[in-house]
């Protein structure tokens, strides 16, 4: 985007305030420089010259976490989230941005790197950190750069490419145009792997069979969203060419499947929309929990992808009268990638936040491991009863 | 003497650096002025301190909520401080016995609403910012919305006030109780006066218990006429209309372009009636509507009655806004109240009017009010389109006067309307006004150049 289109994006705002409603930074920072209508005041000012650039508006364009409440509001349907990418990517092009973060990007971009990471940390791990009773997450034992005082998930003992050459030896031997492709997203790699695993049997249930390649890349959203355009176009060449074979993608992160559709040129399924062809299919699909359900929509789900009324559909067909619709579960409970680490005094409180509307709840489900991970996180510091599950986990 | 050292003695929340000004030079009216210093009240305490400081050096002060008003009441004219209420945002207290909530000022209409409904109890007042308007801006402009017409606008709820007038004088005016003959109601002068009298911090609301059941008719009349007459026969055989909304055909021509609607009537007026109530009120209500709808030959008519057929039939009203900017990039937003024997004449004069003068304009509004919303769509950077529209404007409050309605139902005078007032009122009503402000306000450092100059 060059100035003029940069211009002629913000200069669309009318001001009227209608992206403050629901915006989940500005509830917390009270404060218009937190809403859309103040940064886009502030950009238009940088970009005709009439202030500088400096750390007052870099602050503003980072401390927001892309839900695009904002633009889903606006009257104009002004591409805000747009804006704050292109101008995130002049900053870091033009001014370099927080070395740490820089750092953290790349070791998700590249598998080896990642590994490497996940494998020593395996190593040190007693060192390192403690884990929380009943294994609901690990603390440091000592604050590391932009880990401050976190609660994070335990790491588990085998990658998911171990874990898949382990267990599904079987799936070897077939045909990969066949397979529906798994695009796993670091979360599941790093993270769930078992949930890779379950995901194979339910597609096998389905007489699907779920392929997995090892040559795939971190989906690249993260570095795009925060302005490291060239890193991700990297990232989308490498996937492209992981997937050439598959005929059609899965994935368990709606922000994977958000950014895979709009570089990936296949069918990509969002697991929501993969349920519910299989529940048109008439295949049943059976809760493992009982109790009050509730979900909480992503970001890339909701918006990124519009799959709202869908995803209710499918809940409704699996959980029956368990499912409660809460009100609000479309804002965003403040993961947003990096945010949590660079801003962490503002994502907590959005997220406690987010939390008070499920008081009705026994569980939250959802479709992404960062949105559970600081859910949960929040969960334990606040010492709710509630448990927080991707939709995977509640069913079989 | 140092006017900020002496302000981050009363609070932490003191700003100068140019970003924030600028944050706080704005509202949705589109003008532009920048502040000294934008200050952010936590509490009364730092409100009185605040208010004290300011008088004793003579700094203007410009109370202000969410900034969405439409007629620039938030904007700093006169340079000096402008005081956000945003972060007094807490509910402080549900009185069931009493059927009152006590709010601070800064707390968002809509996040209000909600609380109350979990304890079913309902504020009414519905302004269409309801999702980040501030409760202190709504009662400082009287606030409206859709559902007025049954519902009355803020002030019928409002029950009491804590003001803060200049020099610190903290007062309560009214209180927990719904009735007050003791003196002059300054409670109903606070109401409306765009902060240009004293800072409201708290705000007691009478509540009233939420609706079981409603009902949404969407009727396509063939003429303006046609539905301007219906609603004043309906209004004679009932009162319990929640909300009448008319949307002119200007605009519904737009909807069918863009699908918004179903209907393919072309050029013709809609309405769309709401009533609400028990279910024998609800009935009643539709065998009205369509009692009254038989002297009528209309396009089209159906109902809703449940949420997703209610929300179906409410999104042709919420899809007007952003429509129209599929028009023209600039909106010039501007409402007038008119008796209702006079809107059919009104409407077509000013089309007329705005036909001549080759610029657009949208009519849409709260129809049984007689209050209607006048948006002329046009681009501020074609200089004499928008001087034709700056005609336009002046021209709708003329004629809105001239059939003895007024200036504004909804979004008030501040900035961009007080020129009008000339028009409005006598010289000696408007002396009264300048009196009144300078018995609480001698130094007129409240929101100066507000509503009228002075």
């Amino acid at each position: 985007m060059d100035d003029e289109k940069l211009l002629e994006v913000v200069n669309q705002c009318v001001r009227c305030g209608a992206c403050k409603g629901g915006c989940p930074v500005s509830a917390v920072l009270l404060n218009e420089l937190a809403s859309s209508r103040g940064k886009l005041v502030l950009i238009e000012k940088v970009l005709k010259g009439e202030i500088p650039f400096n750390e007052e508006v870099l602050k503003s364009i980072f401390e927001c976490t892309l839900c695009m409440n904002c633009a889903s509001n606006c009257p104009r349907s002004i591409e805000i989230e747009n804006a704050y990418i292109e101008m995130r990517k002049r900053i870091i092009e033009n001014y370099g941005k927080d070395f740490i973060e820089k750092i953290a990007y790349k070791l998700i971009s590249e598998r080896d790197i990642s590994k490497l990471l996940f494998k020593s940390y395996q190593l040190f791990e007693k060192l390192l950190s403690k884990r929380l009773e009943d294994d609901r997450g690990i603390k440091l034992r000592f604050p590391l750069p932009l880990i401050k005082n976190r609660i994070l998930p335990s790491i588990p003992d085998y990658t998911l490419n171990e874990l898949w050459e382990k267990e599904i030896q079987a799936s070897r031997g077939f045909k990969k145009e066949k397979d529906v492709g798994f695009f796993t997203g670091c979360m599941v790699e790093y993270l769930k792997p078992e949930f890779g695993i379950r995901l194979f049997r339910i597609l096998e249930k389905a007489g699907e069979r779920l392929g997995y390649t090892s040559k795939q890349s971190c989906c690249g959203a993260p570095h795009y969203l925060s302005g490291l355009t060239r890193e991700s176009d990297r990232l989308k060449n490498k996937n492209i060419e992981a997937f050439q074979d598959f005929s059609c993608v899965i994935t368990l992160c709606s922000t994977c499947a958000w950014y895979l559709k709009k570089y990936l040129n296949k069918e990509i399924y969002d697991f929501m929309e993969y349920l519910k062809i299989l529940i048109d299919r008439g295949i049943e699909i059976k809760p493992v929990i009982s109790g009050r359900v509730s979900y909480h929509f992503p970001c890339h789900q909701v918006r990124g992808q519009n799959l709202k009324s869908m995803v209710y559909y499918v809940l409704k067909s699996i959980f029956k009268e368990n499912f409660i619709k809460i009100d609000n579960d479309d804002s965003c409970c403040g993961g947003g990638g990096m945010f949590t680490y660079t801003y962490p005094d503002t994502a907590f409180s959005i997220t406690e936040a987010r939390l008070d509307n499920y008081e009705k709840s026994e569980y939250i489900l959802t479709n992404c491991i960062e949105c559970i991970i600081v859910l949960n996180e929040a969960v334990i510091k606040n010492g709710r009863n509630i448990k927080i599950m991707h939709i995977l986990e509640a069913i079989e | 003497m140092d006017i900020e050292k002496k302000l981050s003695s009363i609070t932490k929340n003191v700003y100068t650096n140019t970003e924030i000004r600028i944050g706080y030079s704005y509202d949705a009216s589109g003008v532009e002025f920048r502040p000294d210093f934008v200050v952010f009240a936590e509490d009364t305490n730092e409100v009185i301190e605040i208010s004290k400081l300011v008088k004793e050096f003579k700094i203007p002060l410009y109370p202000r909520g969410a900034g969405s008003g439409f007629v620039g009441g938030a904007v700093p004219k006169n340079s000096g401080i402008v005081l956000s209420l945003e972060k007094m945002n807490k509910i402080l207290e549900v009185d069931k016995k009493n059927k009152i909530v006590i709010s601070e000022a800064g707390v968002i209409t809509g996040i209000l609403r909600k609380n109350l409904l979990k304890e079913n109890l309902f504020y009414p007042p519905e302004p269409s910012s309801l999702d980040f308007c501030t409760i202190g801006g709504n009662v400082n402009t009287d606030a409206g919305g859709l559902r007025t017409v049954k519902y009355g606008t803020t002030r019928r709820y409002v029950a009491g006030l804590e003001v803060v007038f200049p020099g610190g004088i903290k007062e309560i005016l009214g209180g927990k109780f719904s009735k007050e003959t003791a003196g002059y109601s300054i409670k109903d002068l606070i109401i409306g006066s765009e902060g240009t009298l004293g800072i409201v911090t708290k705000i007691y609301l009478k509540l009233l218990i939420p609706p079981e059941k409603k009902i949404v008719a969407q009727v396509y009349f063939k003429s303006i006429g046609d539905s301007i007459n219906f609603v004043n026969g309906l209004l004679l055989k009932t009162d319990n209309i929640t909300a009448c909304e008319y949307i002119g055909p200007e605009i519904v021509n737009l909807l069918i372009n863009d699908k918004m609607i179903e209907s393919q009537a072309r050029d013709s007026s809609l309405l769309l009636i709401e009533v609400d109530g028990g279910q024998n009120e609800v009935e009643r209500g539709k065998r009205l509507i369509e009692e009254e709808l038989q002297g009528f030959d209309v396009i089209n008519y159906t109902t809703g009655t449940e949420e997703d057929e209610i929300e179906r039939i409410w999104i042709a009203r919420k899809s007007v806004s952003p429509i129209l900017f599929k028009l023209k990039p600039t909106k010039i937003n501007e409402d007038v109240c008119l008796p209702r024997s006079e809107l059919k004449n009104y409407i077509n004069d000013v089309q007329e009017y705005a036909k001549n003068k080759e610029v657009l304009l949208c009519i849409f509004g709260h129809i049984a009010d007689g209050n209607l919303h006048l948006n002329i769509m046009t681009d501020k950077n074609n200089l004499t389109e928008f001087a034709r529209a700056k005609e336009l404007v002046n021209y709708i409050f003329e004629k809105a006067i001239f059939l003895k309605g007024t200036l504004s139902g909804e979004h008030g005078i501040g900035l961009l309307k007080s020129g009008f007032m000339k028009k409005r009122y006598s010289d000696n009503m408007l002396e009264y006004f300048k009196s009144i402000k300078q018995v609480f306000d001698p130094d007129l450092i409240m929101n100066p150049g507000k509503i009228f100059y002075g």
